[in-house]
């Protein structure tokens, strides 16, 4: 089982690489896709020994939502826009996975600490869970279409999924859920907000909104 | 004892004698520098003699000073350091007795050479002074000496600038180095070593000792934030004086740290942590600065940096190894950064001077004027070829040796459980293969764009250069390959100092030599058999050639024959990817004039690569200090009795102190 | 003993013999891709013996640097093949760091091989030097950390980390595999780093730099990027295979087999990608990098568990 879980773990941090290092819209949700799947997997493998119906409803809602159903909402704001590549991030490729390598490094090495300092049952999950969060706000902060950025709120919200599996399924359900809504809500507002960015600037570059400015 | 106090002796009076005779050029030139000959071997026989013996030397001079003795002592440390300083001030002087002659009628010779002995001597003492006070002293009279020695061509603006920002930056350490053994001397109560070593200081005190003695001496050794001086004095000074400056001066600052641990141990954990970030800072943005660089010397001067910071990280990984119990690390930690103090004392003074004879024959080390002076010069290129791969830490010479011990440090770090060290040891040998890589870069451009293709301008050699200058380099490179290929004969060497170090932390004394010379025999037989195959190889392709054609014509111009020597690809062009990938971190600057006319002529491209502390962090630093202290302008009236009353105002206020609260 | 002795000198043995042969099954499988029936697979040695047989032409600029270069690179490389052993049979260089040795070993090859072409004055083998150094600049540390991930649960030398691993450090294993895969590609000059087979001077990078070579000091570079080749091959395929039987002859053969396998994947990795921009290659390599730590920190007594 621990091996399954570190397989699931390796998963998910490469594909963090992998978001930080592309610069193809329809590529990075597509990979957000896949973290969701994989994500929706990890409750499985925790709750083996005590499986039951939340545990079903928490792997099977996860995957749904955020290995399907977002993508395709966001797929289909993408097709609204008819852009494909971010060109001009504000920190480059190259530069990102470099960052990418020393934040997840560090946020491994916390977790480790964190881990030890209180009994967890998956201490794995708290590092793997400071690492998403690491590069869901690095993606945010660093990279200009607001496609991009949805990206990293939901690598974002894969993070706090992740605590709330690593602490235990039946508590997290009802915090879980909301952030999932939250989530759902979200993606909608943001896809609306894209189209409007894009009819309004002719680009979803979320520099252009500083020209609303006074 | 007596060799050595004669040896300090024969400095003092050659180099005054010199001055003396300065208007009679051969008697200044054979006093001067046989004056330091004889000086160094005598003080040579001493430190051997200690080194292998391991007994420790003392005198102690019979008048008093004021807060201590006058003593001096060699242990094994202060041995291991004279080692590299007299091997380097011997050559250094043979060399300087020809590299000097044209300067003869345009420069006063006899005081270089007074200031060079005075240099040796004073080093001489900073390694051997027992007591704080005459260490100050001894450290102050090395950076007045080598002060002088830099401004050689005093005539010159550069170099005036550049002996300043030496003069600054060398007494801004002195200043943290006197309140470091005011401390000490105020916890102790005496300023001799002895008192030190036996006196036991709290651990807040001797943290506080270490960040201020990190301070002092790594601005003389050049850890990066305080380096600014080297690429500046290095270029302005005579070669021979910056192959000693670079190869032994600048250790005296590692040689004060060492001697700090063994003063103030027992080590605290994050004095390990420092020294590993400076190091690591110090490898990457010295090594990057080299790369850029467009002046050998300066070049070398950056690479200076690099290799302090590969000396720093190695003691860091030695005291981490000590907090953790850890004997193994701890080991190959200060034996790479003891054999690397000799290493480069060697490699880098071999390249000073090899930079010294091509500005000697070409009259430029501008990178990029030159070219093609391996035919000229071909044994100065052959010299600096072997310098070169040295300090790239390759095989059969000797950094490969010492970087071999730090990569196994870092390897043992990697396997212990703590996961604190486990991220420090990945980082450090990342960094390490980084810096070697980067080495490789700044090297080949340095020797490829010097003597290799056509040269490339007008400024080129017609001779080599004559035995005197010849005979230093190749003595240097023949103890870099010995060092190299038999590593396993002069590592035991270095088990004195190492146990010294040790011994200050009450860990016991690890000394493995059983582990370790295994590898090292490894080393050597990998060596002998490349060495082996080398020379099979020159075999089969002379027999192969034996009865063939082998014609030469122009190198292979892709149909366009029209190329000038000025189509060759320049250091500056070489190097341009690395740094362009870099240029967040090195801070390069590129510029490109564009001319958009129709037939456009005058496009011009610069590349730089300045020093960023010197000109973002230092000098607006400066000139906010000169605004704050213009507004204090009105002490200085010019007015001499107003400076009696000053002098006379300050007497009153320390007399009042003392009799208020002093008691 | 006298037996385990003679076994040390298989490697070196095998490696000196058959190396060539990697280099003709790549060529083979690119031409099967491309449709045509494509050279022998014994070109390669066809071609060196074909050089050595010629006289040789030297460039009026180059000195006797130029002519080292490649003798002193083939000489690494070669001693580098002592060092790195084929299963469980041992090198007979062999000491805990060897790997740093081997190394550098390949760094001083590299070094020769780009002064050799800095002699020649050319501004393409200028530019060839360039970027060679510029890409090992960032390959040597991710080669250095694909190693320690492998290594760093055992001992610093190639015989323990190629010998055979706990079945626990498969997926680091796999991990680093990768990584060395992408620098094996790197070093080697292959698709998508570099074209070996590209008509421009231009966009080459190590085939520009021994342009001017010629006769028997080609064949040395030919021979020795072979080697070169293997080396690394041997090192990808003892780093994922997740199984080493006890018997020696086993072990060894299965070995081979798959570093054929191994070429085969290389010239199809060759057939199917396009040459990455030079720009892009520094982010692939920074990619490796990333998978190599990932593999350290992922391994035992890393910071994962």
């Amino acid at each position: 089982m621990k091996n399954q879980l570190y397989f699931l773990i390796i998963i998910m941090v490469v594909s963090n690489f992998y978001l930080l290092s592309s610069s193809r819209l329809r590529a990075l949700i597509r990979i957000a896709a896949v973290q969701g799947i994989f994500l929706g997997l990890f409750p499985f493998i925790t709750q083996a020994s005590h499986f039951s119906q939340h545990t079903l409803i928490i792997g099977i809602g996860a995957m749904a939502l955020k290995g399907i159903a977002i993508p395709l909402l966001l797929f289909r704001a993408l097709r609204g826009v008819e852009e494909y590549r971010e060109e001009k991030p504000y920190i480059g490729y190259t530069m990102s996975i470099c960052i990418g390598i020393v934040i997840v490094s560090c946020a491994f090495w916390v977790g480790s600490h964190i881990a030890a300092s209180a009994f967890f049952p998956f201490p794995a999950l708290i590092s793997l869970a400071m690492s998403l969060a690491a590069v869901g706000f690095f993606l945010i902060v660093a990279r200009k279409k607001a496609l991009t950025q949805v990206i990293g709120y939901l690598v974002l919200e894969n993070a706090i999924y992740c605590f709330g599996i690593s602490l235990s399924v039946e508590q997290s359900l009802l915090v879980e859920m909301g952030v999932l809504l939250d989530l759902l809500v979200g993606v909608f507002i943001m896809g609306v907000v894209i189209y409007h960015i894009n009819r309004e600037f002719d680009s979803i570059n979320t520099e252009s909104l500083e020209e609303l400015k006074e | 004892m007596i060799f050595l106090i004669a040896g300090i002796l024969i400095f003092v009076l050659c180099g005054i004698s010199a001055l003396v005779f300065t208007s009679k050029p051969i008697a200044c030139k054979l006093l001067g520098a046989g004056g330091t000959m004889a000086g160094s071997l005598a003080g040579l026989f001493v430190a051997f003699r200690v080194l292998i013996s391991g007994i420790p030397l003392y005198w102690h001079a019979s008048w008093q000073m004021p807060f201590g003795s006058v003593s001096l002592s060699i242990d094994a440390l202060s041995a291991f350091f004279l080692i590299p300083l007299f091997i380097l001030s011997f050559l250094g002087a043979l060399y300087a007795s020809e590299y000097l002659d044209h300067d003869a009628a345009a420069r006063n010779l006899g005081l270089h050479w007074l200031f060079y002995n005075f240099l040796v001597a004073s080093m001489a003492l900073v390694l051997t002074s027992s007591s704080g006070l005459l260490f100050i002293m001894a450290w102050e009279m090395m950076s007045l000496a080598s002060f002088f020695l830099v401004l050689y061509k005093h005539d010159d603006k550069g170099s005036r600038e550049a002996a300043w920002i030496y003069l600054i930056a060398t007494h801004i350490g002195a200043a943290f180095l006197l309140a470091f053994f005011i401390i000490a001397a105020s916890q102790t109560g005496s300023f001799d070593f002895d008192s030190f070593a036996k006196h036991s200081f709290p651990p807040a005190v001797s943290g506080l000792l270490f960040a201020l003695g990190l301070v002092g001496f790594g601005s003389k050794a050049g850890f990066v934030p305080f380096h600014v001086w080297l690429p500046k004095a290095h270029p302005a000074a005579p070669s021979h004086v910056s192959a000693l400056m670079s190869g032994v001066m600048i250790k005296m600052g590692i040689y004060g740290i060492m001697r700090s641990l063994v003063l103030f141990g027992p080590f605290q954990e994050w004095w390990g942590l420092v020294l590993v970030s400076i190091g690591c800072v110090s490898g990457i943005l010295g090594v990057l600065l080299a790369l850029g660089q467009h002046d050998l010397k300066r070049l070398l001067a950056f690479s200076s940096v690099e290799n302090i910071g590969i000396i720093s990280l190695c003691m860091g990984a030695g005291i981490l190894g000590a907090c953790n119990n850890n004997p193994l690390i701890e080991t190959l930690g200060f034996f790479a950064a003891l054999l690397h103090v000799v290493n480069h004392a060697f490699f880098k003074g071999l390249l000073f001077l090899g930079a010294g004879a091509v500005l000697h024959a070409a009259h430029t080390t501008q990178i990029d004027k030159l070219g093609g002076l391996i035919k000229k010069m071909p044994f100065t290129a052959f010299a600096f070829l072997i310098g070169s791969v040295a300090i790239c830490g390759l095989p059969v010479l000797n950094g490969f040796v010492s970087e071999f011990m730090l990569y196994m440090a870092g390897f043992f770090g990697l396997q212990s459980q703590a996961s604190s060290m486990f991220l420090i040891a990945a980082v450090f040998m990342t960094s390490l293969a980084l810096i070697g890589g980067l080495a490789t870069a700044c090297f080949t451009k340095a020797f490829g764009s010097i003597f290799l293709g056509e040269p490339r301008s007008q400024q080129t050699a017609h001779h080599d250069v004559g035995l005197c200058m010849r005979i230093p380099m190749y003595a240097l490179a023949s103890l870099c390959a010995i060092i190299g290929l038999f590593s396993w004969l002069v590592v035991p060497m270095l088990c004195g100092p190492l146990s010294l170090i040790a011994s200050s932390n009450q860990s016991g004394i690890p000394i493995t030599l059983a582990t370790l010379s295994p590898w090292l025999k490894g080393i050597s037989l990998g060596c002998a058999l490349f060495i082996a195959v080398i020379l099979l190889l020159i075999l089969l392709r002379k027999r192969l050639l034996k009865n063939r054609v082998v014609s030469s014509s122009p190198t292979w111009d892709c149909g366009f024959s029209a190329g000038t020597p000025r189509i060759q690809y320049t250091g500056s062009s070489f190097t341009q990817p690395v740094t362009n990938f870099f240029r967040k971190l090195s801070f390069s600057k590129q510029t490109l004039k564009v001319d958009s006319s129709i037939f456009p002529q005058n496009w011009t491209f610069e590349s730089d690569v300045p020093d960023a502390a010197l000109d973002k962090v230092y000098l607006p630093g400066f000139k906010l200090i000169g605004f704050v202290l213009s507004k204090l302008k009105w002490l200085q009236g010019g007015k001499v009795h107003v400076y009696v009353l000053y002098i006379v105002l300050t007497l009153i206020a320390f007399l009042t102190w003392n009799f208020l609260w002093a008691k | 003993m006298g037996k385990m002795m003679l076994l040390q000198y298989l490697s070196p043995v095998l490696a000196l013999v058959c190396a060539p042969f990697l280099l003709g099954i790549i060529n083979r499988t690119k031409a099967v891709f491309a449709g045509r029936k494509g050279q022998p697979l014994l070109q390669t040695y066809f071609d060196i013996a074909k050089l050595l047989r010629k006289g040789a032409v030297y460039s009026t600029t180059t000195s006797w640097l130029f002519r080292a270069g490649p003798i002193v690179s083939l000489a690494a490389v070669v001693v580098a093949c002592f060092i790195i052993p084929i299963g469980k049979c041992g090198a007979p260089i062999s000491f805990t760091g060897d790997i740093v040795l081997f190394m550098y070993l390949l760094g001083i090859a590299r070094f020769f091989v780009v002064l050799a072409a800095l002699d020649t004055g050319s501004p393409f083998e200028g530019m060839g030097a360039s970027r060679e150094v510029f890409f090992s600049v960032l390959a040597e540390p991710v080669f250095l950390l694909c190693i320690l991930a492998l290594a760093h649960t055992h001992d610093l030398r190639f015989f323990s980390i190629l010998g055979g691993m706990s079945p626990y450090a498969i997926v680091p294993a796999l991990l680093a595999g990768i990584s060395l895969f992408v620098v094996m590609l790197a070093e080697n000059a292959r698709i998508p780093i570099d074209d070996p087979t590209t008509h421009l001077e231009l966009t080459m990078i190590h085939e520009v730099m021994v342009l001017d070579h010629g006769g028997p000091d080609f064949a040395l570079i030919t021979y020795g990027s072979a080697l070169k080749l293997w080396l690394f091959g041997l090192v990808v395929v003892r780093a994922i295979l997740p199984f080493h039987p006890a018997s020696m002859l086993l072990d060894c053969s299965i070995t081979l087999c798959t570093m054929a396998v191994c070429a085969v994947i290389v010239g199809i990795v060759e057939s199917v990608t396009a040459r990455l921009r030079l720009l892009r290659v520094p982010q692939l390599l920074i990619g490796a990098a990333a998978l190599a730590a990932l593999a350290l920190f992922a391994g035992e007594g890393g910071l994962f568990l």
